[in-house]
């Protein structure tokens, strides 16, 4: 049974390889080999400003009618004129920052990554302090760390490499141009002399897989048998007495119930 | 073997629109439009199959701010006016175009329809549409479930310890105090999922998610039905894949349905045709030409000059299009039996506002399919949970990363034009998740600014903003709204901060942006 389902799985799994193309096509898949772009340490290919990346494919292809239908949600004419002005709206600005020091990464897609960042005046002025005579010429820059599978210690990485930033740069995006990998990224200051005294340090980010995975080993489970039956209920037409909502005793039994929902099953 | 599984999944959603402060609100509109174009319109479809005994189940998300807009007396009593208006409108058109037979008809068809919604919407469910869905469920005809508190894009919030939590905690929530019941199925906005998600819904006792196709066909280990069976994720949330198939029939540029000539053009609307004295009256204060619902053209072509609408020939299309659709899904139904040992489950997510609202005839295609299915053994109208009760035993995989937008993967929500957002959204989000640990109780004036906090907070985290500011659409207002919450959050935060809560300025807020009554700050911590 087993075989049986894995082979007509594989069959089936190439049987929708067309649907897969259309995908790839949606999602503008690029073929790159990452480890040579990682392996050329140049900085990512992107306007110096540290503004996003040129779309891949502009249009979107099939995409393009479906986001037509969502934006028609909010389509009640052409933009107004003169702006919106409501009286309920705030008259504030947000903070130009907040005064502490932080670096955050989000993944965009399997390629880029994207980071934003805040490093407080105090933090970069004791920095330079520390570098001594080597502050003269030490330049702001990311240091973007390839962890996949590593618990980061700050040199353990398989690799990385560097991006030099713009004076103001306070984001970028980042062409990592690997899928299935997780980045850690630092921003710091290098010295002429090659030396790098981070400032802060990111979250680890996990890029998307991009590709049908080579693990083909196949497991199943069974999924919760309790919750089923309620679903099973509704499905068979028997009216559902209006009951007061579910006590918080209740809940949690919903909780340990679907903890025990994978209960490993052995092969068919 | 046993016929294959279609499941349609409806997306209902719009973010919360409420400005009491105002009499009439531009941005508003969007509520009464999804009602009267959407909402209504499924409502009927529901209960013409019911009447006709034709076996219906389909899955419906309702978002929380949605359902909290539906519940909203205010924003009821904003809709009975504007329908009595469109109405109105409605009864001055038939009139108008008396010496034209060709319009008159159209102008018929709207007024019928309009007075039928009024019926609807205030005699038939006394105003509360969530009553109306509440029982289409529990007769069988509707499996609905929620989506996050606020349409939170839940892979770019999760920086913040328990933001994630939080956004999945109070949609579950919310559905419990409107249906009584815990929602079996979520739906990720966006179906922006990455591994690790299903924990969160694993913890509230949901059963089940939606990714797009290539979350499942890049699912690890690789699933060995593809998209036409669900997988279980390690946490023992099931996960089930869109078909890229029946979604390419409705989405192609060249072959999609809502594209064909004989349907209803959206944009050509009497807010912008008709002399401007005679519609002045239906338009926003402003007094700006805008869209009214009255629509008498057909798309015709790539072109602009559009053909007068002609409902008989729209029906006849719309006919054939479920034909279509029907004799295509039992195609893929016939092939995929020769490679599974399970009958397979079509999955074919869409939003629903694209039904009625963008796609005119939608609702009735949806009936013409359900009405034909019933007439198909191949084929049978089902649900995930219905999938999973007949089909517990799955197969365990991880989805891959992916969202059902542009690309596939996050992009629209992550761009040039609203990538400064999440900066604010993150730093605010961090301060008032510490500020909510540090009182494990509270007195009460507090509790309510804490709280009060969390709703902006939530408002702040819709994915709508992100979305309008990368594709252009009403920037302006997505930005001020951002701001708005963002800028609430953080005075209230400060005011907790100094032991200052203003009594005043905490009432207004909790009168204007009153979603989630029940809601406790503790579920933030």
């Amino acid at each position: 049974m087993l075989a049986e389902a894995l082979g007509t799985g594989l069959e089936l799994v190439g049987g929708w390889l067309d649907c897969g193309r259309s995908v790839a096509r949606r999602i503008g898949a690029q073929v790159v080999d990452p480890l040579a772009r990682l392996a050329g340490l140049g900085p990512a290919p992107h306007a110096p400003t540290g503004d996003p990346p040129p779309a891949d494919q502009p249009g979107g292809g099939e995409a393009a009618p479906q986001f037509q239908a969502e934006e028609a949600k909010y389509y009640l004419g052409p933009p107004r004129t003169p702006a919106a002005r409501y009286a309920d709206r705030e008259s504030g600005e947000l903070p130009r920052a907040y005064g502490c020091d932080r670096i955050v990464l989000l993944p965009r897609d399997p390629w880029w990554v994207f980071t934003y960042w805040e490093i407080t005046p105090t933090t970069r002025v004791q920095a330079l302090r520390a570098l001594g005579a080597e502050a003269e010429g030490a330049r702001e820059l990311l240091r973007v760390y390839d962890v996949t599978f590593i618990t980061f210690t700050g040199d353990n990485a398989w690799q990385s490499f560097d991006v030099e930033l713009p004076p103001g740069a306070d984001r970028w995006y980042l062409n990592v141009g690997r899928p299935a990998a997780s980045f850690c990224v630092e921003i710091g200051l290098a010295t002429p002399g090659g030396r790098f005294l981070p400032l802060a340090r990111s979250n680890v980010v996990t890029t998307p897989r991009a590709t049908p995975s080579p693990d083909t080993a196949v497991r199943w489970v069974e999924i919760a048998a309790e919750a089923v039956r309620e679903s099973a209920r509704a499905w068979e037409g028997t009216p559902l007495a209006s009951v007061a909502p579910e006590s918080a005793a209740e809940a949690s039994e919903g909780r340990s119930r679907s903890s025990d929902a994978h209960a490993p099953r052995t092969a068919r | 073997m046993p016929p294959a599984s279609l499941a349609f999944v409806l997306h209902a959603h719009l973010p919360f629109v409420r400005h009491p402060a105002h009499e009439d609100f531009l941005e508003e509109r969007w509520l009464a439009e999804a009602i009267t174009e959407t909402y209504i319109p499924l409502l009927e479809v529901l209960g013409a199959l019911e009447r006709d005994r034709v076996p219906t189940r389909l899955t419906l998300s309702l978002s929380p701010p949605l359902l909290a807009m539906l519940a909203d007396h205010l924003l009821r009593g904003r809709y009975l006016r504007h329908l009595d208006r469109l109405v109105e409108l409605a009864e001055k058109e038939e009139r108008r175009t008396r010496a034209d037979e060709r319009f008159h008809r159209v102008a018929e068809m709207y007024l019928a329809r309009f007075c039928r919604t009024r019926t609807i919407f205030l005699e038939d469910w006394g105003q509360d549409l969530i009553a109306a869905f509440r029982s289409y469920q529990e007769r069988g005809l509707l499996e609905i479930i929620t989506c996050a508190a606020t349409h939170g894009f839940l892979p770019l919030l999760a920086v913040t310890p328990g933001a994630v939590r939080a956004q999945v905690e109070v949609a579950v929530a919310e559905h419990r105090r409107f249906f009584a019941r815990s929602p079996e199925g979520f739906w990720l906005p966006e179906c922006a999922y990455e591994p690790g998600l299903d924990a969160e819904l694993a913890r509230v006792g949901v059963r089940y998610f939606f990714v797009d196709t290539h979350g499942i066909a890049h699912a690890t280990p690789r699933p060995v039905y593809g998209v036409y069976a669900p997988i279980a994720c390690d946490s023992g949330v099931a996960a089930f894949g869109r078909d890229p198939d029946s979604s390419k029939q409705v989405w192609s540029a060249e072959e999609g349905y809502p594209g064909d000539f004989w349907y209803r053009d959206f944009y050509r609307d009497i807010g912008f045709d008709l002399d401007y004295d005679y519609v002045r009256p239906y338009l926003p204060p402003t007094g700006q030409r805008i869209l009214t619902g009255l629509k008498y053209h057909r798309i015709t072509g790539k072109t602009d000059v559009k053909a007068p609408y002609e409902p008989e020939r729209a029906r006849e299309r719309l006919e054939a299009h479920a034909a279509h659709f029907v004799a295509g899904r039992v195609h893929q139904a016939a092939w995929l039996a020769r490679a599974m040992d399970r009958p397979p489950i079509i999955v074919c997510p869409y939003d629903a506002e694209l039904f009625g609202h963008w796609w005119f005839e939608g609702p009735w295609w949806l009936e013409a399919v359900l009405r034909r299915l019933a007439a198909t053994p191949e084929l049978r109208a089902g649900t995930p949970g219905d999938d999973l009760a007949r089909h517990p035993t799955v197969q365990r995989a991880t989805p891959a990363a992916s969202t059902w937008g542009w690309k596939g993967y996050n992009e629209v929500w992550l761009a040039g034009e609203n990538d400064w957002l999440y900066r604010h959204l993150h730093a605010t989000a961090d301060r008032l998740h510490a500020l909510c640990r540090s009182y494990p109780s509270a007195d009460e004036r507090t509790r309510r600014a804490l709280t009060q906090a969390l709703r902006e907070l939530f408002l702040a985290q819709a994915s709508d903003w992100a979305f309008m500011m990368s594709r252009a659409t009403t920037v302006e207002y997505a930005v001020r709204r951002s701001l708005d919450h963002l800028l609430r959050c953080q005075e209230l935060c400060a005011q907790v901060e100094r032991g200052a809560v203003d009594d005043l300025r905490l009432a207004a807020l909790e009168d204007t942006d009153n979603l989630f009554p029940t809601l406790d700050y503790r579920v933030f911590v």
